[in-house]
């Protein structure tokens, strides 16, 4: 899962300026006062996010779900812990 | 380094935050972009108080897609007959708008009309007049260009090839077309900001000039020294002789353009110029190469010695060669230039180079036609001044390893094939059928020996056989083989370091052989002659085992036991 958060996040730097480029680090903030990302950056992360679970055979993740758990996905440490949970819970 | 500025207005009637994103972050040319909000497309190219027209820009790219412009095409997408004739009056309106922006840039680029997101149209239908979606959307396309055909500096640009360079399904994100309007998904952008670089290039004459060109399984199939002219792979009843010509063919129609060509070829130049004369399926010929290098020399000497000739700056320089080993070496030596990763299959060089849009002009003037010919009459001018570095440093960062081995059951079709077939690096040119080849390796007092090399590009096999026979105390040399392809990596230089070592370890003082001139083994005679061992009038040598040890650099040798 890290890696598809990794390369998620790594492909939403491409399009970010400098100044708005996300660390990849557990700590690093996505919705939150303090997080630099706009609206249209997280629809791009999850778009992204999207499109590497599906290249990986994940399930597919629905936006709806994203927005309704989004205080879960205020850093992306707690992005990552988000996902590995609702994977495991699609696995039962 | 300081990176040019180019200014560039966007103007599009979709969300192109993900395109000019992209853009800015992209690493050809500072990039200083100026845009509207989407779906402002007419209102901007109406209203010349528009912030964006304050500066002049070097580019203007107006895009859109086909149902913001005529809200009649529209109606085919919701299945509806149309009146192709309104079509018409709104491209003309929309050809109106665009040309009336001319005096505030350089340039103005429109990306013809694809669609913005798929729709598979009925297939019997989709070339109908009246309701085909495809057959319109074509029409549009062309009746687009034919408008803006005579329009200086206006460049209608091919999307389509993006969406087939992308491929259609990595281009098009409907999540993302539905949450925030981008249409396109960022492979999809970075295929046309690949282009958009390329383009301005040209037209600011940064566009590629020179392409030098390896010869041996980059222009034909096969090595030209082991199997001759008349067996090289180039046209003919053969798929990959076909693929060979077919690369030539565009080869030669980049001259036509004005690009110069030039070869750069570790191969002995009479063999090498011999297949270009007389091979018939040769599409190009010398009279197409402004200037050559063909010699056993570093590639990356041979094009600083090709640019000083021709007065080219190395940043207007294509190299194309096959081995991933000449690529490396010139792309750490000469950074500026442009060293595209060829395909390992050659059935792919002509797409690849089809690809290549370095060598891309708005326009071909006639001096672009007879460019070549006035390169071959540029006086030569005096040797760069810059020093390159040796290749003996180059060599050191290779992390080359030799491994030396006993001929082995499994290992005797290679070496029969490299006894058999390799003529340049062969000292004695001896030919043997398995039975012969076996029955000599059983004698005890002959030696073979295989010879491995593997460095950080990859593993490259058996591509020598060593082997002596032994009397009276003296080891006679009698095969003494390196495959071309990686002649003059030190390889020859450890394999004479180990027959030296062997024979010290088993009381063996003398060393001697021959060297058996045949028309193609000059290379080989270059070899031991360097080493001071033959000359011109001596073929016959004789070394000590105790002679002093060479320097080979950082090379491991990797030896069998030596009893």
């Amino acid at each position: 899962m890290e890696t598809i958060i990794r390369r998620s996040i790594e492909e939403l730097n491409e399009i970010l300026p400098k100044e708005k480029k996300l660390i990849i680090d557990d700590s690093t903030p996505l919705i939150d006062e303090q997080s630099k990302l706009e609206s249209i950056d997280l629809v791009n992360l999850f778009v992204n996010i999207e499109k590497n679970l599906k290249k990986e055979g994940f399930p597919t993740l629905s936006f709806d779900e994203m927005l309704e758990n989004i205080n879960q996905l205020k850093t992306i440490g707690s992005l990552n812990l988000f996902l590995i949970n609702k994977l495991k819970n699609e696995k039962k | 380094m300081k990176k040019n500025k180019v200014y560039i207005n966007v103007i599009s009637n979709f969300n192109h935050n993900n395109f000019v994103g992209l853009l800015k972050n992209s690493d050809n040319f500072d990039w200083q972009v100026s845009d509207v909000d989407y779906n402002q497309v007419f209102q901007t190219l109406t209203n010349k108080n528009a912030k964006i027209w304050k500066q002049r820009a070097n580019i203007t790219l107006v895009w859109t897609t086909p149902e913001s412009i005529s809200p009649e095409f529209q109606k085919l997408q919701n299945k509806k007959i149309i009146n192709p004739n309104i079509i018409k009056k709104d491209i003309d309106y929309f050809c109106f708008c665009v040309k009336s922006i001319k005096n505030y840039s350089d340039i103005v680029l429109i990306p013809n009309w694809i669609l913005k997101q798929p729709n598979d149209t009925n297939l019997a239908l989709a070339y109908t007049k009246d309701s085909g979606l495809d057959y319109n959307l074509s029409f549009m396309n062309y009746y687009l260009s034919e408008q803006l055909a005579k329009e200086k500096n206006y460049y209608v640009l091919n999307s389509s090839k993006w969406l087939l360079n992308c491929g259609r399904t990595k281009a098009y994100i409907s999540k993302l077309w539905y949450l925030s309007k981008t249409p396109f998904s960022n492979d999809f952008f970075k295929e046309v900001i690949s282009d958009l670089s390329d383009l301005y290039g040209s037209i600011k004459g940064l566009n590629k000039k020179l392409l030098i060109l390896d010869l041996d399984d980059t222009l034909w199939g096969g090595i030209v020294g082991d199997v001759g002219w008349k067996n090289l792979r180039i046209g003919g009843h053969d798929y990959l002789g076909e693929a060979f010509r077919d690369f030539q063919i565009q080869i030669k129609s980049l001259k036509d353009q004005g690009i110069i060509l030039a070869l750069a070829s570790k191969n002995d130049e009479k063999i090498a110029i011999e297949a270009i004369k007389n091979h018939p399926e040769m599409v190009l010929s010398m009279e197409d190469f402004v200037t050559y290098r063909i010699n056993w020399e570093d590639k990356a000497k041979n094009i600083i010695d090709i640019v000083n000739e021709l007065n080219i700056g190395l940043q207007s320089v294509v190299f194309l060669d096959d081995s991933p080993f000449e690529r490396a070496r010139v792309q750490e030596m000469l950074p500026e230039v442009l060293v595209p990763e060829l395909p390992k299959d050659p059935t792919d060089y002509n797409t690849f180079l089809s690809k290549l849009r370095c060598f891309d002009k708005t326009h071909i003037t006639k001096e672009d036609k007879i460019r070549g010919n006035l390169y071959k009459s540029e006086s030569k001018r005096t040797k760069l001044k810059e020093e390159i570095k040796s290749l003996s440093d180059w060599i050191k960062t290779l992390n080359l390893k030799i491994v030396i081995e006993n001929i082995r059951s499994e290992n005797i079709p290679r070496a029969l094939q490299l006894l058999n077939k390799t003529n340049q690096m062969n000292l004695t040119t001896r030919r043997l059928s398995e039975k012969e080849f076996n029955d000599w390796t059983k004698v005890n007092l002959n030696k073979l020996w295989t010879i491995r090399s593997i460095d950080k590009f990859g593993d490259y096999g058996i591509i020598g056989i060593l082997s002596i026979s032994i009397k009276d105390n003296t080891a006679t040399l009698i095969d003494f083989i390196v495959s071309c392809r990686v002649v003059g990596r030190y390889i020859e230089e450890s394999m004479v370091e180990f027959i030296k070592e062997y024979c010290q370890k088993n009381n063996i003082n003398k060393i001697s052989g021959e060297y058996k001139k045949t028309e193609k083994n000059s290379l080989c005679y270059h070899f031991f002659n360097k080493l001071k061992l033959i000359n011109d009038s001596k073929y016959f040598f004789e070394l000590s085992s105790s002679v002093k040890k060479s320097n080979l650099l950082n090379i491991v040798l990797e030896k069998p036991n030596y009893s």
